[in-house]
């Protein structure tokens, strides 16, 4: 386990009477926070193709976590590591509302991953058919809001811009972010073939307003 | 051989290899030497150890992780919820051995039947709501009235979906 989790806001808490009655509780804390990292982790693409059972275009198991018990909830908020794998599937977002919801839920998520460092990882769930420029357009819209404040800029592959408005615009980080694309880099990006990461610094990113 | 006995007083006898792939077993058999003494587990119940014991004897022979795996093993370790068909068929049983093999798996140091264990809660966890979570687990929704109003702002994102 790693050293820096809080171990000592949570001790004592797992050990409720409640084990009596509910297996899950008679796990120390530790147990529980391996659980849930694995339950927010993801290496495989079988891993980030999973979204469509979520019927949502973000991967929430962590908020659902922190919604189940006042336990889990302290545990999952005091490890902001767990808020810090954000699995999305721009695909599947139809509509503006649809869109608007997507970016209150990572709100949420980056809110709770803190200043832990960020993997973003896009992903094409199966039976989707490509939807991906309509969205681009959305997105784009809103990146052109900003557009005037900040200038002139360098000329950067359209996806990376979608994504960094569609989940960098109000984060101010330390860390770097890294985005991971797995799924067809080249259709993502037909300009840079062999793009597979890229970092973003705080220092790139506008404040929230 | 290794005897084994357990918190219900239970004997058990083991090759060494399969009882060495548990850590605290392995330090233990070090420390003492060369001996006859059975090894007390106060903590694992004889149908539990049952359990360990079938899944080191299936798995015996496999490398040990290393004690000091570096860190990038580790993580990746951490981020696939995958689990071999043996493993998954093994660690099909009621939630209350399920949970009991973790914590002694967890007590005797057998790192991969720890993984194959919380994987497997892991996996249960995933794509299901806060109240089926709930359901499955048996857990009370136990938040105060100002958890539940924090709980209700951070949906408001849900009302569009």
């Amino acid at each position: 386990m790693k050293d820096s989790w809080p171990m000592e806001i949570l001790d004592g808490q797992s050990l409720s009477k409640s084990w009596l009655v509910c297996p899950i509780h008679r796990l120390p804390t530790e147990l529980v926070l391996l659980i849930f990292t694995y339950a927010t982790s993801f290496v495989t693409q079988t891993d980030g193709l999973d979204l469509d059972f979520f019927d949502f275009p973000v991967e929430i198991t962590v908020i659902h976590i922190s919604q189940t018990c006042s336990l889990w909830r302290s545990i999952s908020f005091a490890v902001p590591s767990l808020w810090a794998n954000i699995r999305i599937a721009i695909d599947v977002v139809q509509h503006v509302s649809q869109f608007n919801s997507v970016v209150g839920c990572l709100d949420v998520l980056l809110r709770g991953s803190g200043e832990a460092p960020l993997t973003i990882l896009h992903t094409r769930p199966r039976h989707r058919r490509d939807s991906r420029a309509r969205i681009i357009i959305i997105i784009n819209t809103r990146l052109s809001r900003r557009s005037q404040k900040e200038g002139p800029r360098t000329r950067i592959p359209q996806s990376i811009r979608a994504f960094r408005s569609l989940v960098l615009c109000n984060l101010h980080r330390e860390h770097p972010i890294h985005l991971r694309i797995l799924q067809s880099p080249q259709r993502m990006l037909p300009v840079a073939p062999t793009f597979r990461y890229c970092f973003f610094r705080a220092l790139f990113i506008p404040k929230r307003r | 051989m290794v005897t084994l006995v357990t918190s219900d007083n239970e004997k058990f006898t083991a090759d060494k290899e399969v009882a060495e792939r548990s850590v605290l077993i392995k330090n233990m058999l070090e420390d003492v030497g060369e001996s006859d003494q059975p090894i007390p587990l106060p903590n694992v119940s004889s149908s539990v150890l049952k359990k360990v014991l079938e899944y080191c004897e299936h798995h015996r022979g496999e490398p040990l992780p290393a004690a000091d795996a570096d860190t990038t093993q580790d993580d990746t370790r951490k981020r696939t919820t995958d689990i071999s068909e043996w493993d998954q068929k093994f660690i099909t049983v009621d939630q209350e051995m399920l949970f009991e093999i973790i914590l002694a798996a967890n007590y005797l140091d057998i790192k991969s039947l720890l993984d194959v264990g919380c994987k497997t809660v892991a996996n249960m966890i995933k794509g299901k709501t806060p109240e089926e979570i709930r359901k499955l687990f048996n857990i009370v929704n136990d938040f105060t009235p100002e958890e539940e109003a924090q709980i209700k702002k951070e949906n408001e994102w849900a009302e569009d979906r």
